[in-house]
């Protein structure tokens, strides 16, 4: 059974079509890219898939591990192992890092039928992980990302993946405001993560992240809908020649590598 | 005596209590002369501007008590010296200590120690108080005391308290622990010197209190006020405080945990009369139920008084339809190099920040009561005693609404902040 | 602070402090023969001054009920204004030039010397005067108590928009001003909107039809002329259904050292989808240095969005008067209306200001945004005080609010009186204020890069009220930045 299973799914924003039959499957073990110029619908996949409201489907199936995924509440889908790194982490005014993520991992916990951690393997477990992402105690201690850094921001969406050990991890533009230092950490923390029997889904704009992450696949996605499927060469192909001509192809039906994208 | 209409007769009540009241006949003119302008000018209307958001006489009137989510806040295991009020009369006198000298403020009209003259203030609810103040604390404070000082409050019948409080040397810590059921008229001035500090954590869990803090920090005093109020029917927490000396620096901190009909208003006035004085003033309002909170803040800078920073910040979280919120943050300046500002913020909980933790795993209602927690983290962070931090975060967070999803992680929370 | 910084300052300041009333280049006064009521109000007053316009007899009634209810009214006092008691009786509550007897005329029978007050006032009533490449402005101009001529109104007419003095729509468009009159600012809404309601004497009316987009801008442009006279104008602005019209307003009057009373009522009404531009900047004259003079400038404004996604936007620049007491208002009735308030208010001397706005969400889904900016400067007070509303049917209110004070010198004073008010859970409103100074800093900077303090003055003064100047129409946004370096004269620092 495969991991992730998308089929001609359907959905829009305020009336808006925004993804256009979208199909992707994903299996345990798999690193999957989806490049995609601005406005393809990308991270309006991640929310769809993360649920959150004001993005519904309005046509298609999603299965995650077998289970229909549309149906789940945000939590259940956590719960089930659905982990979204966002694009803009949000920032918690009053709520540490360290009381958040402890929340969070024993609600993820006792969703899946699992004792809560005891308070001291918890902080060894936490400080075992935030060493390997950078993450001191100065920000286990601070309010959910108030006053972090975006570089800072993007360490604490890993050592959070890290700690709820999801079955699937999406990583929404994980490298937008990263300098090459801070991006080689996230990716380091990323790809300690890979295993046989987690998938990963990243999303990004620029091959760059794909450098440091080594996809499986490689997806293009344009105006809501997978164009073109192939291995890490299509991210360097890309980089090379950008996406215009699967831009004309939407619109002017130009140019004969689009046929062959879709066959 | 349960408060009732007919109570709003103060000179009635002052006929059936008069001969009881401590004081001598100076005092006894003293408080007959309050009594009459009290009488004249009655209980404040919405026409007067600082009532506009508080309708008194309304309130008051309101005997249905607004039903109790949580426990009354309990300092015990903090062991402060404690005064009991029961019924607005002092139950006893604790001994103080080298650096806390305690009296009651009956003792003290009685023998004479205090007069009560000239005691007189253009506060309407004050003049009441003057001429109907049974007791209250008298207190010095010389050195940092190694307690905490409680004053506690219960009872059912009216009361009209009166404290004391002066600060020469060291810092204090005040505990305001309002529990009474009936109708409070409490005054408490305090008076800090240089170099001294005051920090008065305030909580009103039950009750229709009307209170009035004036506050003068000569030098470099400092004075910290935060006031929880998690239950009663009325709340009116009215702060003056004059900033006297270069180098004070005032907080008057709220925290209203509104459900029920619960009406609360904390009101402030911080007059930078001085060069170089600093303020910070905020509330922190949660509205469930059909409960108001009511925010007035005033910054008055007077003339010259320059390099004066000044903040004033409210907002309030609604979570119920029929919630009320109103905030007045008032600037009126008369210095030009000064820092001042003010901001309001008003909304629901943030959807943004609640899918943020679903998409965590956490449930929706723990979710909710991790953000609302969150939100008050930002008072209770103004509380500089530990102990006294995890004791009121503890009382704080039993009264968050859906406390019972997940009380525990959140007293966590709270105790961290 | 450095002893360099501090000079700066002080510099500024006492140029700022040495600017009296004689910079104020509309002080002058036009000798024109005038047709004057007798001091004093009463009914009869009221009977002359609706007799003499001619008035049907329900406007006439209207009035007197007016002067009824103002006789059981008090004086407000709550704002943060302080001058002498005013004497209603000592005042004229109708002045008009003699030449104008007869009502309105053509432009061409217009008497030259109104023309060249006018013209001396850069108002140009002669439409061929319009210069090419600048936009078409229509005008209506107020002298005293009577309009003077309207421009434009044929080529207005071909586009079914009516634009006229009120005393015109009252004889022409009867049902028009009836059924909209005293509809947004009742007769008894206030003191001085009462007083304004019995002894209204002209102002300008607006009716834009429905669909229609006003092909030019609409101005009135306000004159008070006669000594110890009071203007009473009244404006009432109907935006039907689809409909869109950008209207400006300016005033100025004579120097003068008794104090002058102006105290108008302006009603604006928006239909559906309809959209309504309301400018001001405001330079009745603002007394002398000593705060001699002036004029009380007490005015109701006020507009209703009535129906679903109707829009007003009221843009102020008030430089003038020695006392303002004036808050233009929304109200927003409609579902999914949107009301907005941009305000730079400057006072100097003496100048005491009141003013702000009020935003009365009562429509679901309803957004208002506030942007006041306060300037004092010498011996004023300038005030901002703002309402935000919403009402508990007002779900999805939306309000900002933005209002900042800058203070020049240590002799001025700055309030900032919000009133914020939700009674609905889906409200979001957001209020920011700060006070600030023009910093030593700046004004180094600027003059080290050749400007002189006056010029630094202006150019920061300016760009702290940006967010407002740029909502103002091209036309009235020069004029208004020049005012702004010009009320502030001799004052930077």
């Amino acid at each position: 059974m495969a991991l992730l299973e998308i089929e001609n799914l359907h959905a829009g924003v305020d009336d808006k079509a925004i993804l256009n039959g979208f199909d992707l499957t994903i299996q345990a073990g798999e690193v999957h890219a989806i490049m995609g110029p601005n406005g393809s619908g990308k991270s309006t996949l991640s929310y769809l898939l993360a649920g959150r409201d004001g993005y519904e489907a309005q046509n298609g199936n999603v299965r995650f591990d077998g289970a229909d995924l549309l149906d789940m509440e945000p939590e259940a889908r956590a719960i089930a192992g659905m982990f979204l790194a966002f694009q803009y982490p949000l920032e918690i005014p009053g709520v540490t890092n360290m009381t958040f993520l402890r929340t969070a991992l024993n609600a993820v916990r006792r969703g899946r039928g699992e004792d809560e951690m005891d308070p001291a393997s918890f902080l060894r477990m936490v400080r075992e992980k935030s060493r390997a992402m950078g993450v001191d105690d100065d920000m286990l201690k601070r309010p959910l990302n108030v006053g972090f850094s975006g570089g800072e921001k993007k360490r604490n969406e890993v050592l959070q993946m890290a700690v709820l050990e999801p079955r699937l991890a999406i990583l929404d533009e994980t490298d937008s405001g990263l300098d090459i230092d801070a991006l080689q950490t996230v990716a380091d923390g990323v790809n300690a993560m890979r295993s046989d029997a987690r998938g990963m889904l990243v999303i990004t704009h620029y091959q760059r992240l794909l450098d440091f992450i080594k996809p499986d696949f490689v997806h293009v996605m344009v105006h809501g809908r997978i164009v073109r499927s192939g291995g890490p060469e299509l991210a360097e192909e890309l980089e090379r020649s950008g996406y215009g001509a699967y831009l004309g192809a939407e619109t002017g039906g130009q140019g004969n590598e689009v046929g062959a994208a879709h066959a | 005596m349960k408060w009732g209409p007919r109570m709003l007769d103060a000179t009635a009540h002052f006929e059936t209590i008069h001969e009881r009241l401590p004081g001598g006949a100076e005092v006894l003119q003293a408080r007959r002369s309050a009594l009459a302008r009290a009488e004249q000018t009655g209980l404040p209307t919405r026409r007067n501007e600082g009532w506009h958001y508080t309708d008194l006489a309304r309130l008051l009137k309101q005997n249905d008590a607004v039903p109790v989510r949580a426990n009354a806040f309990d300092a015990n295991a903090l062991a402060p010296l404690q005064m009991v009020f029961e019924n607005g009369l002092l139950i006893d006198e604790p001994a103080g200590d080298d650096c806390v000298t305690i009296e009651s403020l009956a003792h003290a009209l009685a023998s004479g120690a205090r007069n009560h003259v000239g005691d007189a203030s253009d506060n309407d609810m004050a003049a009441f108080n003057l001429a109907l103040a049974q007791d209250g604390a008298v207190i010095t404070i010389d050195g940092t005391p190694n307690q905490a000082v409680e004053l506690l409050t219960r009872g059912d019948e009216n009361a009209h308290l009166r404290h004391t409080i002066k600060v020469k040397r060291g810092t204090v810590t005040l505990i305001e622990n309002l529990q009474a059921n009936g109708y409070t008229n409490a005054v408490l001035d305090v008076e800090v010197d240089p170099g001294a500090r005051a920090l008065l954590v305030r909580i009103q869990s039950a009750g229709h209190h009307v209170g009035l803090t004036r506050v003068s920090l000569n030098g470099d005093g400092a004075f910290c006020a935060v006031t929880f109020v998690t239950g009663g029917n009325l709340a009116r927490h009215e702060t003056h405080i004059r900033l006297l000396g270069e180098g004070a620096r005032a907080d008057v901190h709220g925290a209203i945990l509104g459900h029920g009909t619960m009406h609360a208003d904390m009101t402030s006035q911080l007059n930078h009369e001085i060069a170089k004085t600093d303020s910070l003033t905020t509330l922190h309002a949660v509205l469930d139920d059909a409960a108001q909170g009511v925010f007035q803040g005033k910054v008055v800078v007077a003339r010259d008084a320059q390099h004066v920073d000044a903040q004033q910040q409210s907002r309030a979280m609604m979570l119920s339809e029929r919630a009320h919120m109103s905030a007045k943050p008032e600037l009126e300046i008369y210095a030009d190099d000064v820092a001042c500002a003010h901001g309001a913020a008003l909304g629901e909980l943030d959807a943004d920040a609640l899918f943020f933790l679903r998409s965590r795993g956490i449930d929706e209602a723990a979710a909710r009561h991790m953000l609302i927690s969150g939100f008050l983290a930002a008072p209770l962070a103004h509380i500089e005693n530990e102990d006294l931090r995890a004791c009121v975060a503890a009382h704080v967070s039993a009264h968050v609404p859906g406390c019972e999803n997940d009380g525990e992680g959140v007293n966590a929370e709270l105790a961290d902040a | 602070m450095s002893e360099a910084k501090t000079g700066i300052d002080r510099e500024t300041v006492d140029q700022v402090a040495n600017f009296g009333g004689e910079n104020y280049k509309y002080g002058f006064t036009t000798d024109i023969d005038a047709d004057k009521a007798p001091n004093g109000l009463n009914a009869d007053i009221i009977r002359f001054i609706s007799a003499k316009k001619g008035e049907p007899e329900w406007l006439l009634e209207w009035r007197l009920d007016a002067f009824e209810r103002w006789q059981t009214m008090q004086e407000p006092d709550w704002a943060h204004v302080d001058y002498p008691k005013i004497d209603y009786q000592d005042l004229c509550y109708y002045a008009a030039p003699k030449s104008m007897e007869d009502g309105p005329k053509s432009l061409d029978e217009v008497d030259p010397e109104l023309l060249r007050t006018y013209e001396k006032l850069g108002i140009p009533l002669q439409e061929q005067e319009v210069l090419a490449g600048v936009r078409k402005v229509a005008v209506d101009a107020v002298f005293d108590s009577v309009s003077v001529g309207t421009t434009f109104r044929e080529e207005l007419a071909k586009a079914g928009v009516i634009f006229c003095s009120f005393s015109e729509a009252v004889k022409n468009h009867p049902d028009l001003v009836r059924k909209y009159l005293g509809s947004v600012v009742p007769q008894s809404d206030n003191y001085f909107a009462a007083l304004n309601s019995a002894v209204f004497s002209d102002g300008s009316f607006v009716y834009i039809p429905p669909g229609v987009r006003c092909p030019m801008e609409l101005s009135t442009y306000f004159r008070i002329n006669e000594a110890n006279t009071g203007q009473f104008e009244r404006t009432l602005v109907i935006a039907d259904r689809g409909s869109y019209v950008s209207y400006l307003e300016g005033c100025t009057a004579p120097m003068r050292d008794e104090n002058q009373l102006h105290a108008a009522v302006v009603e604006l009404v928006a239909l559906e989808d309809a959209e309504i531009k309301y400018s001001t900047v405001q330079n009745w004259y603002p007394g002398d240095a000593d705060g001699r003079g002036g004029i009380y400038n007490f005015v109701t404004k006020r507009g209703d969005c009535r129906e679903a996604r109707a829009r007003i936007s009221w843009t102020q620049v008030e430089t003038g008067s020695a006392v303002t007491w004036k808050y233009p208002s929304c109200i927003l009735r409609g579902d999914e209306t949107v009301g907005e308030f941009y305000s730079i208010a400057i006072s100097n001397n003496l100048q005491q200001v009141d003013s702000g706005t009020k935003m009365l969400h009562l429509g679901r889904n309803t957004s208002s945004k506030i942007i006041s900016k306060g300037i004092s400067a010498g011996r004023s007070s300038n005030a901002y005080r703002g309402q935000v509303s919403v009402h508990p049917k007002a779900a999805n209110a939306r309000n900002f609010t933005q209002c900042d004070s800058l203070l020049i010198g240590d002799k001025c004073a700055a309030h900032t009186v919000p009133y914020i008010e939700a009674k609905n859970i889906s409200a979001v409103l957001e209020h920011e204020a700060t006070t600030s100074k023009i910093s030593g800093d700046q004004m180094f900077y600027c003059r080290q890069r050749g400007l002189d303090p006056e010029e630094a003055v202006a150019l920061i003064v300016n760009g702290f009220c940006r967010d407002v100047l740029q909502n103002l129409p091209m036309e009235f946004a020069v004029e208004a930045q020049k005012l702004v370096g010009i009320s502030l004269e001799g004052s930077v620092g």
